[in-house]
Order: C-alpha cells, then structure tokens, then sequence
C-alpha cells in the first residue's frame, strides 16, 4: 500500500498527521454529533421559538382539567415530602413534586405533582383522610413547551428540589444538549481556521455576531453602569 | 444537487453558523445555569442615589398596562435610565410608584412619590451568568403585553427568533 506523500515528509511529520487525525475526526464529531443532537436541537429551538410568540394560535398550550375527591389512608410519616409521596403511591401518581404554598394548618398538605404531559393539584385532609384532585392534562404543544422548561427547580424557590428520576434524566439530556453545542460551536470555528480562503469573510461575519451578543450580554450594562 | 448549489449551501452553513455561534453559546452556557438553579458569584451591594422634580404626565398614577409602561419609559430616560422595564407596582394610598427595570447584568428600582415628584433609585450588578439568564429568559411568555418596551429587546426579540431560524437551516443544511 503506498504511503501518503505527507507522511514521507521527514521533518515535522508527526504533527501532520496528528493535525491530520484531529482535523478528521473534528469533522466527524461535528457531523455525527449534531445529527445525534437534531430532534433535542429542533425540539428546543422550535419550543423556545413559540414561548417567545404565545400568540400563536397554532401552538397554544391548552389544559383540559378533570375534578374528583377521593378518599386515602392517612400517611402515617410526619415529614411531607413522605406524606406526599405515600398520597401519590395510593392514587398511582408519579411526577415532581412542587410545593406551591406554605402548610400553615398541619392537618392539611397541599402540593402539585406535574409531569411535562400533567398537571395535578392535590388538597389533602389529614383528619379526614381525603383528597381533593384537579388534574389538568396538557396538550401535544403544551407537552412540548414544557419540555422545554421542565427542570423541577426554581432559582428563587428554595423549597422545591428534583426529586423525580425522570426529571433529572432530563436535567442531564438538557445539559448534554447544552455542551453538545459548544462542541459543535468550537469545532465548527476550528473547520473554519483551516479553510484559509474563508477566514478573512468569516472572521467579519463571526466579528459581527459577537459585536452584537457583546453589546448585549456586556455592553448594555458596561454602557449605562 | 449540483456541485454550485453544495458549494453555495456550503458556504450559507458556514456563514451563517459563525455568525449564529455567539448566541448560541448565550443559549448553551445559560442553559447549565437554568437547569442546576446555580448562578456564580451573586449580586453585588445596591447604589443608591435620589432624583427630584421629576417632570411626570399629569394622568401617569391613572394609566395602566402598556399605557402606563410607555408613560415611564419617557419619565425614565429623562433621568437617565435606560432599559427594559419588568414590571410597575403602584401604591396609591402612599402616593408611590415603583418601577423595576433590567438591563442584561443589572436591576435597577426607581420608586417615585408621585406627590413630591421626587424618585430614590437603588441599581445592583446581578452579574454575568444573570445576564445570560435574563437574554436567554426573555421575552418568554409572560406579561407579553408590556414585553419589549425597550430598544434592546425588541433587537434581542428579533436576534432570538433569527437564532432559532439560522439553528434550523444549519441543522437542516449539515444534514
């Protein structure tokens, strides 16, 4: 099998091939990558697209609530997160749970549990062993929009943590999506290094695009303190 | 597909993917801080400082919604302070107004007597990672009524949604 030219250079030429392997296999990360990432990528590109227009009629979020009071067993454990989770294992819930208000009264427990698909309000008496149950179920582009947001923290609500599998499955698709596109970003910067008839147009395009996000990631502040 | 049609697609993906690649780290970057509830190095002390005859439109404590916004949008620029107002809570019984108003990085609250025309303005650095948050938030779903009330997020309004379209014609055209 004859050798490639390049590799019968005697000075340097190591580096030419690691130059060589990397630059192949950068283009095979950036290409098998996004294709690994495309529906993540169209699913949160295309939802954020629509939070940012809930006027679109086409996409709206609708809710299609379903009211019922049923009796439970009185959870036995005094923290509420058991209590709470004891009430979704009777009525064959699962889901987040979100605390949305302070339990003033100790024989009430009053907690959300939703899913991207679901929303449910639960109202528990504690003495009399019932429960008020509002499920409101989300439509197809209000499961979508959700997806987007579904992460089961807040930044500013302490109270509420993730404790569903499946939201921190999320939680880490939503952060592997995230660092998948650096890569792609990085790797595609360094494609474009190595194509030397397009730096001098790219690098105006990229100046462009980074004088734009600086003035407003930076900028603004920077100007007006 | 002919080989000046690739060329030419070839040539849109990496155009258009440079120019793109900045917001797309805004979006990426904010995401880890989004989803982990985590935002380096906090908030910096408020600055304070007061602002008196302030010139204010003589219905400005009856008007509402975007009305209201527009009315202190005028009001603020002439004390000179710029930015995207989030949001106006009135207190008539003590004659006060407060605005709150955000630049990517920094918050700025003005409350106004409206009686004595005086205002006391408090403005904190919220920080990078806050910035990234913010652009990456806004302008969302919510109060979509007064959303976009200034210069920058109406340009960032139309920069998301360009992002989103460039995205679907990169992934599109790598495909």
């Amino acid at each position: 099998m004859p050798s490639s030219p390049e590799s019968l250079t005697p000075a340097g030429a190591p580096s030419a091939d690691l130059s060589r392997w990397c630059t192949r296999w950068n283009r095979r990360l950036h290409y098998f990558l996004g294709l690994y990432f495309l529906f993540f990528i169209w699913l949160f590109a295309f939802t954020g697209l629509v939070l940012n227009h809930s006027s679109w009629e086409f996409f709206r979020l609708e809710r299609r609530a379903v009211a019922t009071d049923r009796s439970i067993r009185v959870p036995e454990s005094a923290s509420p997160v058991d209590q709470a989770r004891d009430v979704m294992r009777q009525l064959g819930l699962a889901g987040e749970i979100e605390w949305v208000a302070t339990q003033p009264d100790p024989t009430r427990l009053d907690f959300r549990v939703t899913t991207p698909a679901s929303l449910v309000d639960l109202k528990v008496d504690l003495k009399q062993g019932r429960v008020a149950v509002q499920n409101a179920a989300n439509n197809a582009a209000g499961t979508m929009q959700l997806l987007h947001t579904f992460t089961g923290v807040r930044r500013s609500d302490s109270r509420n943590d993730r404790d569903w599998l499946l939201t921190s499955i999320w939680a880490l698709s939503m952060d592997a999506v995230a660092g998948g596109l650096v890569v792609l970003v990085l790797g595609g910067l360094w494609m474009w290094l190595e194509l030397t008839p397009k730096r001098v147009p790219g690098l105006i395009v990229l100046s462009s695009g980074l004088l734009i996000c600086g003035w407003l990631v930076v900028g603004l502040k920077w100007i007006y303190g | 597909m002919s080989k000046s049609i690739r060329q030419l697609v070839a040539d849109l993906h990496l155009y258009a993917g440079l120019f793109v690649s900045p917001f797309i780290l805004v979006f990426a970057v904010s995401v880890v801080f989004l989803v982990h509830s985590w935002v380096p190095g906090g908030s910096a002390p408020a600055r304070s400082w007061n602002e008196s005859n302030l010139t204010l439109p003589a219905d400005f404590e009856q008007l509402k919604g975007r009305e209201q916004v527009d009315a202190a949008q005028v009001v603020l620029n002439r004390i000179g302070i710029p930015g995207e107002i989030w949001n106006i809570r009135q207190f008539p019984a003590r004659r006060r107004i407060e605005i709150t108003v955000n630049v990517p990085g920094s918050e700025t609250v003005v409350n106004i007597q409206t009686d004595t025309k005086a205002a006391t303005i408090a403005r904190r650095s919220t920080g990078l990672a806050d910035a990234l948050i913010y652009l990456h938030k806004l302008p969302g779903p919510h109060l979509v009524a007064i959303r976009g009330n200034s210069f920058f997020m109406q340009v960032w309004r139309g920069l998301a949604d360009a992002t989103v379209y460039l995205i679907l014609f990169l992934t599109s055209s790598g495909v």
